[in-house]
């Protein structure tokens, strides 16, 4: 925990959830589709990071111990990060207006479909194949 | 002189003394007349008086023994005739006074013997006088009372004309205990009297009502004290008239406050504890002059919630007799109403967690399976997946009940295209049935400002109510259209329909429709409220035509300009 795990694929997707469940479910589909995915339980790691930076970010807004709307607002707050296509994802039904008042590109609710969930990335990074 | 009697008094004529002086002169008997009346013109100018005389009218004889002429010895005793009948008649007025009054009088000896009692008595207890005389007082009176009367009787024989009001009771000639009020006086040393004096009232009806009040005023203090809410009337005046303990406890007003009673001085001290001091005035007094019940939550510094109720007291007669605030301390009810909230809010987030897990899962499996060529395999996961939407839609529906009732939806409204949302659900929709054949009927043209996601919850539910309800006719057509400043879908359903007493329930929570035979359909009967409450707070309309086994339409409308709440 508290490292970003790398598969050797094209488009690097970084999900960031505090359930590890979800993470896999999640890192499972991208995959299957073709992109390289990165995943994290811990909010802290993505303050950290300082390279290799991802092409997409997936966020969950309730990460155990951080905000994922303050993570949102940090990143795209810096120079380095701002241009980064974030996704906020959350179970929680006032999902839009956390999307929209943290400056999240866009946002999908839990569950989500997974053709939904590709459209939605497709939108910022391309399909895979 | 020299004249004849009836020339003399010719008034005289036909009252009798012509005829009295002709019968003593023909008979020779003398005529008496006693207190014997006359209507004389005695000034001689025509004016009759009544007078009174006494007299002898006796015969004269002449030496043959033959009446020769009638000697008459008459007094005119008219002032004193006058005079007697004069209190004569006083006398009779002031005995039927006593009489017949609703009082009775009473005289008693030093014995305690009845000496006298007015015949009225017969009013007040039924007796009459006679069965009383000389009987004594004690045996009549209440046993209760007996120690009463006595100490009474003693004080009033203390001192001469010493006088005494007191209430006891005694029995009726009916044999029922009547209370008497009885005002007594000594006049056992006054000359002409040496009685008690007593003066009897009945009173036993005014006890009944005494009675019946001091009743009814102790079981409404004994309510007031027992309500778990705080009690308070206020009287026409600015009075606080009646309250009860709790209502000070619970505004913790002192007790110089509540001595004084000014209502005034009680909202002055109030809106020190509240948090919107100058609003919870201007209602108190709108309310005051409306005379209308009121309803109205109160929030404190402190951080206490009170529900208060209000209503005017207004008399059968139209009285106005003040008005009653009752307070009711809702700060539990409101922390655990908040508790249970976010209670329901942290459940659905952490049942949907796991379902976004399976759904995932299964949607990878099912492309896989695809892939692979197990066209049955990917198809039971597809099927499983229809059923985690269902689950997910009910958590959902229980999520937005909760909001609903807490008024904590939230609205998200944005500008989009009506006709793309409905096409987009329409397919949605159509992917979730093959049995049926959703046809789209008409356009708006038309961008309105509102929340998109909410209305198309709106319009799932009723695609899918029209799916559920129509299990065996293969059509649905989705009907959009414009008119009064409006957009208007409707969805028609050619299934089991809605008996019409049924019709102003579907919109109602829990509400479900049985269908023909024993078929139920399953649900919780919260996607019709949940949807009316959105149109509603989206400032639209909804409703529904049915016909039991013809079918169901069921339209809404939103507004096309933007009412932004």
């Amino acid at each position: 925990m508290g490292t970003i795990k790398t598969s050797n694929k094209i488009k690097k997707i970084l999900v960031a959830d505090d359930d590890p469940d979800i993470v896999d479910a999640t890192v499972l589909i991208l995959e299957e589709f073709g992109y390289q995915v990165v995943s994290t339980v811990n909010g802290a790691t993505i303050y950290k990071m300082k390279k290799d930076f991802p092409d997409l970010l997936l966020l969950d807004i309730w990460m155990s111990g951080q905000d994922g709307r303050e993570i949102c607002k940090f990143l795209k707050k810096k120079e380095l990060t701002k241009n980064i296509p974030i996704i906020m994802m959350s179970a929680s039904s006032d999902i839009a207006q956390s999307a929209e008042e943290s400056g999240a590109d866009d946002f999908i609710a839990k569950p989500f479909d997974m053709d939904i969930l590709l459209d939605k990335i497709a939108k910022y990074v391309g399909t895979v194949d | 002189m020299g004249k004849t009697m009836r020339e003399a008094f010719p008034e005289l004529k036909s009252q009798g003394y012509y005829e009295m002086v002709e019968k003593v002169f023909d008979t020779g008997q003398p005529a008496y007349g006693n207190e014997y009346p006359a209507m004389m013109d005695r000034k001689n100018d025509g004016t009759l008086e009544q007078v009174f005389f006494n007299f002898v009218y006796q015969a004269t004889y002449n030496v043959y023994g033959a009446v020769d002429g009638i000697a008459i010895y008459g007094v005119e005793i008219t002032d004193q005739v006058l005079a007697r009948k004069n209190a004569e008649a006083s006398e009779e007025r002031f005995r039927s006074m006593i009489e017949n009054s609703t009082d009775a009088i009473q005289l008693v000896g030093p014995e305690g013997n009845i000496l006298y009692t007015s015949a009225s008595i017969k009013n007040v207890l039924g007796y009459t006088p006679e069965e009383l005389q000389g009987l004594g007082v004690i045996p009549f009176l209440h046993p209760d009372d007996l120690a009463y009367f006595t100490k009474n009787l003693t004080e009033l024989l203390s001192e001469p004309k010493k006088q005494i009001t007191f209430q006891y009771r005694v029995k009726h000639k009916d044999g029922s205990w009547a209370w008497l009020e009885t005002t007594g006086v000594n006049h056992l040393n006054t000359p002409n009297i040496n009685a008690l004096v007593g003066n009897f009232r009945n009173i036993t009806e005014r006890k009944k009502y005494e009675e019946e009040l001091r009743y009814q005023k102790t079981l409404l203090e004994a309510q007031r004290e027992v309500s778990p809410e705080g009690v308070l009337v206020v009287s026409p005046d600015g009075k606080m008239a009646s309250y009860n303990k709790r209502f000070t406890k619970m505004w913790k007003f002192s007790e110089k406050l509540m001595m004084e009673g000014k209502d005034e001085l009680a909202l002055q001290a109030a809106t020190k504890e509240l948090e919107n001091p100058e609003t919870f005035i201007e209602r108190v007094i709108e309310i005051y002059n409306s005379h209308k019940p009121s309803f109205d939550v109160l929030h404190f510094k402190d951080g206490r919630v009170f529900d208060r109720h209000g209503s005017p007291i207004i008399g059968d007669d139209g009285t106005d007799y003040g008005y009653v605030w009752f307070f009711q301390d809702v700060t539990e009810r409101k922390r655990l109403e908040s508790q249970k909230d976010e209670f329901i809010s942290i459940a659905s987030h952490e049942l949907k967690t796991p379902v976004t897990s399976i759904k995932s899962f299964g949607q990878v499996l099912r492309v896989r399976f695809k892939k692979e060529g197990n066209d049955s395999a990917a198809e039971l996961l597809g099927k499983m997946d229809a059923q985690v939407n269902k689950l997910t839609n009910l958590i959902g529906d229980l999520l937005d009940v909760t909001k609903i009732e807490t008024g904590h939806v939230q609205h998200n409204n944005n500008y989009f295209e009506f006709d793309d949302l409905v096409t987009e659900l329409v397919e949605e929709m159509q992917r979730t049935t093959d049995k049926h054949a959703l046809l789209q009927k008409g356009k708006t043209n038309k961008r309105i400002y509102a929340d998109r996601e909410r209305i198309g919850q709106v319009l799932t539910n009723l695609i899918s109510n029209a799916i559920k309800y129509s299990p065996h006719t293969d059509k649905i057509i989705i009907h959009s259209s414009t008119g009064n400043g409006n957009v208007k879908v409707c969805v028609e359903d050619f299934g089991v329909g809605i008996p019409k007493e049924k019709l102003d329930k579907v919109f109602e929570r829990f509400f479900r429709v049985s269908g023909p035979g024993k078929d139920t359909f399953p649900g919780l009967g919260l996607g019709l409220y949940i949807s009316s409450e959105i149109v509603k707070r989206q400032n639209g309309r909804i409703w529904v035509e049915s016909t039991v086994g013809k079918g169901s339409v069921f339209c809404f409308t939103l507004p096309i300009k933007a009412i932004d709440r």
